[in-house]
């Protein structure tokens, strides 16, 4: 089994980089149609985000390479393949899982803990499976990268609280007000930041909006450039402020004024004119448009840019804090899965061997009943016994003909080593005990399937089975069983 | 065990179940709380409060009184408050209406059972008049009262989500409280509500007492009992309606806060009077539990414990 992922990320490949290799809609599936032309079977997740471009492959066997998916990646994209190759970002095995474990849970994204990210993933996911690209392993990886990243979001609270600065204002205007549809917003100025917090604002769908500037023009580029339809409201000049600041629950300043434009003695006379209700001011600007004493009035409730910045510094540390805990939650979480795999490998080759074995032990058995059905006649209690021996001598041969042909063909010195060091454990051979000389029945040529007078095989000279009796495993002699 | 005994008894092991709850609804509120299986716990546990308040009470109306009246003494009307309290946290636990809220009403609510168990185990006393209107009377006072707690809880809320507010702290997900605007309405109605209850009991108590000889003597309206009474009445009355005028709106919570505070000063004035003149008339001669129970019971009273004793186990 090979499990490998490939793919950008926003920390190794720029904006127009990723663009250019998203792997999206269409794109996506012409992919798939060409992973469908590989010619041996692979499981395959594609995850595109606007941050990142991530292929999870898995394969049957170690041998193959990464090579015919960036070429085709490559070509699906349009993209020089030497300089794919150059920013790629390759995991195998475990450090694949971690990889995606580590995206699920959104430690791997642009704002730490995000949650949008699992979203992401389960699609990604659910697009594959109803491909079909998903298999077993992909299947079996993805499952614990989804319960993973939740069990992280639940005890460690990483995507707890929020990290832009519109986000924390609405987040905000939610614990001072229950409902929007009866409030009035008014903003004061079209400032970068106070258009940033106004489409935060305007998603909580206010009663009323009214922008605020001294050019009603660029007043109406910010809203129109927002794709905001104001419904309710409208755009006044600077004179009306008075009035609208009376009527408003939400006020958002962002002009560039050089001095502060609400003072405390001016707004507190509106609050006395509106009996008392509680405004909710957020000041973008620098320099301050609001007089920080406004916010020591009675249900007034203020707050500047550096305060907001301050709320989004304060969860991002928070978050960075649960970051350790996670990483040390995701070895546990990945290994726990990594074995999980490998069993279910051993498993799959266990299940492969076993008939692999049997379909040599059927050929086998139906050559020897022809010859047993011939002799049937003879009563030549001789001959049977050859024919007996003859059969059991094949079986072996032909069973181990494979593995031990796979050892001589320009394996390194370690390699071998490991093959050895596998086989002693896997038959509980005894390498010290003296080595049985029985007629034909562990010599060189037998174990290659050959003759006696085929030439040793060099390579093969490592091996010294046991008897006879002791080297018929119970799945070939299961097999050679009628 | 007399019918009092268990009563106690019960009411002590509500009293350990409503401050296991408040513990945890207190620790659910203080930020960076991770979300926990405590939540759940602190649900389930108002919901054995609400049951349990529901039981006992069934249990002192159908088994002790043996009646329809359900108001036959202060432990009664004090089981009453509790237990719609609880039932009331919980409803808005399960619809997660005003988030928070269990942090200061089960800490009332655990004060109201204690309450009750100090007046089942030592100051137990029936109520003496025994007439509808003194019922009608007794049902606006305990009614008004459980508006009192749920208000004065709101009011707590209220001020503990705008204190969070001011310092401009993390405005943490996991421990969520409801809006200022959602907990002021709460508190203006509820406040309504228990004005129009206090309004009814007070003006019925006031009826009993001029037509009543009671232990207010004839001078009746210048007891401290009616006079804090009257306190509570004129609070309630402005936070019901002063939302209308321009600076009381801002201190709804705080009234809310003197609202209980007076109505509590009330009973306090009338617990303390009813001991002291149970304590004068029948001082304590004998050791037998069954006289320390007729001790605080007023005459005509006195044969129907006297059957509740004979018919407990």
């Amino acid at each position: 089994m090979r499990l490998a992922m490939l793919g950008i990320s926003h920390k190794i490949a720029a904006v127009d980089v990723r663009e250019r290799l998203a792997l999206q809609g269409d794109r996506r599936d012409r992919f798939v149609e060409r992973l469908r032309q590989a010619p041996c079977p692979v499981q395959v997740v594609v995850l595109s985000t606007c941050n990142r471009t991530e292929i999870y492959l898995a394969q049957d066997g170690t041998a193959a390479t990464d090579e015919p998916f960036m070429q085709w990646w490559a070509q699906t994209c349009d993209f020089p393949l030497p300089q794919l190759g150059s920013i790629i970002q390759r995991r195998d095995g475990q450090a694949a899982i971690q990889h995606l474990f580590r995206v699920a849970s959104g430690l791997d994204s642009m704002v730490l803990g995000e949650p949008q990210i699992l979203g992401q993933v389960k699609t990604a996911y659910h697009q594959a499976k109803e491909q079909k690209t998903v298999g077993p392993i992909l299947h079996r990886v993805f499952e614990h990268a989804m319960a993973f990243a939740k069990q992280v979001r639940t005890t460690t609270g990483i995507d707890a609280g929020r990290v832009s600065v519109g986000s924390i204002a609405v987040e905000y205007a939610q614990q001072i007000f229950e409902r929007f549809d009866d409030k009035t917003v008014v903003v004061v100025g079209a400032g970068q930041a106070a258009k940033i917090t106004l489409r935060h604002l305007a998603a909580l769908k206010p009663g009323k909006l009214w922008i605020v500037n001294r050019s009603i023009q660029r007043a109406k580029q910010m809203i129109d450039g927002l794709g905001l339809d104001i419904r309710s409201g409208g755009y006044r000049a600077f004179d009306a402020l008075d009035d609208l600041l009376g009527e408003s629950d939400i006020v958002l300043t962002g002009t560039a004024s050089p001095h502060p434009i609400i003072r405390r003695e001016r707004f507190a006379g509106m609050m006395g004119k509106r009996c008392h209700r509680p405004v909710y001011i957020i000041d973008t600007a620098l320099p301050r448009d609001v007089e920080p004493s406004v916010g020591d009035l009675a249900n007034v409730f203020l707050y500047n840019i550096d305060d907001l910045q301050g709320v989004a510094q304060q969860t991002h540390d928070k978050r960075s804090e649960h970051a350790n805990t996670c990483e040390v939650m995701l070895d546990g979480a990945s290994s726990q899965c990594m074995h999980e795999l490998n069993h279910q490998e051993i498993g799959h080759v266990i299940r492969v061997l076993r008939q692999k074995l049997h379909e040599i032990g059927d050929v086998e058995r139906v050559r020897t009943q022809h010859k047993l059905l011939a002799m049937a006649r003879s009563n030549d209690e001789a001959a049977l016994l050859n024919l007996l021996a003859d059969h059991t001598r094949r079986l072996i041969n032909k069973v181990l003909h494979l593995p031990m042909s796979q050892l001589g063909h320009g394996r390194s010195e370690d390699a071998l080593a490991s093959f050895a060091s596998a086989m002693r454990v896997l038959f509980a051979l005894d390498v010290d005990a003296p080595t049985p000389t029985t007629d034909g029945a562990n010599t060189e040529a037998d174990i290659t399937g050959g003759t006696t007078e085929t030439p040793a095989d060099p390579t093969v000279d490592v091996v010294t089975l046991p008897p006879l009796q002791d080297r018929v495993s119970p799945v070939s002699a299961r097999a050679t069983s009628p | 065990m007399t019918d009092l005994t268990i009563t106690t008894l019960c009411l002590a092991t509500l009293a350990v179940v409503s401050a296991t709850a408040s513990a945890l609804a207190i620790r659910g509120v203080r930020p960076d709380q991770p979300k926990w299986k405590s939540y759940a716990i602190e649900k389930a546990l108002i919901a054995v409060c609400a049951a349990g308040g529901v039981a006992l009470e069934s249990y002192r109306v159908l088994y002790v009184h043996q009646g329809w009246r359900v108001l036959e003494n202060h432990v009664d009307g004090l089981v009453i408050v509790a237990t719609l309290l609880s039932m009331a946290l919980f409803e808005m636990r399960r619809r997660s209406r005003l988030l928070g809220l269990a942090a200061f009403a089960m800490p009332a609510h655990t004060f109201v059972v204690l309450w009750a168990v100090c007046a089942s185990a030592w100051t137990y006393r029936e109520f003496r008049i025994d007439s509808l209107v003194a019922q009608a009377h007794r049902g606006g006072i305990y009614l008004g009262t459980f508006c009192a707690f749920g208000a004065a809880s709101g009011g707590m809320l209220y001020l503990f989500a705008k204190h969070r507010l001011r310092t401009k702290r993390r405005p943490t997900s996991q421990t969520p409280l409801a809006s200022l605007e959602a907990i002021e309405r709460f508190v203006r109605r509820l406040a309504t509500v228990g004005f129009v209850l206090i309004t009814t009991g007070v003006l019925l108590g006031v009826f009993v007492a001029s037509t009543t000889p009671t232990r207010l003597g004839p001078v009746w309206w210048r007891s401290p009992k009616i006079v804090l009474a009257a306190a509570a009445w004129l609070t309630y009355a402005v936070i019901a309606y002063g939302g209308y005028a321009k600076r009381l709106r801002i201190h709804t919570a705080w009234l809310s806060i003197v609202g209980l505070i007076l109505v509590l000063a009330t009973f306090g004035i009338v617990g303390a009077d009813s001991a002291r003149s149970v304590a004068i008339r029948y001082p304590i001669r004998a050791t037998d539990p069954a006289d320390t129970v007729n001790r605080f019971l007023p005459e005509p009273a006195e044969k129907k414990v006297s059957d509740d004793t004979r018919r407990s186990p």
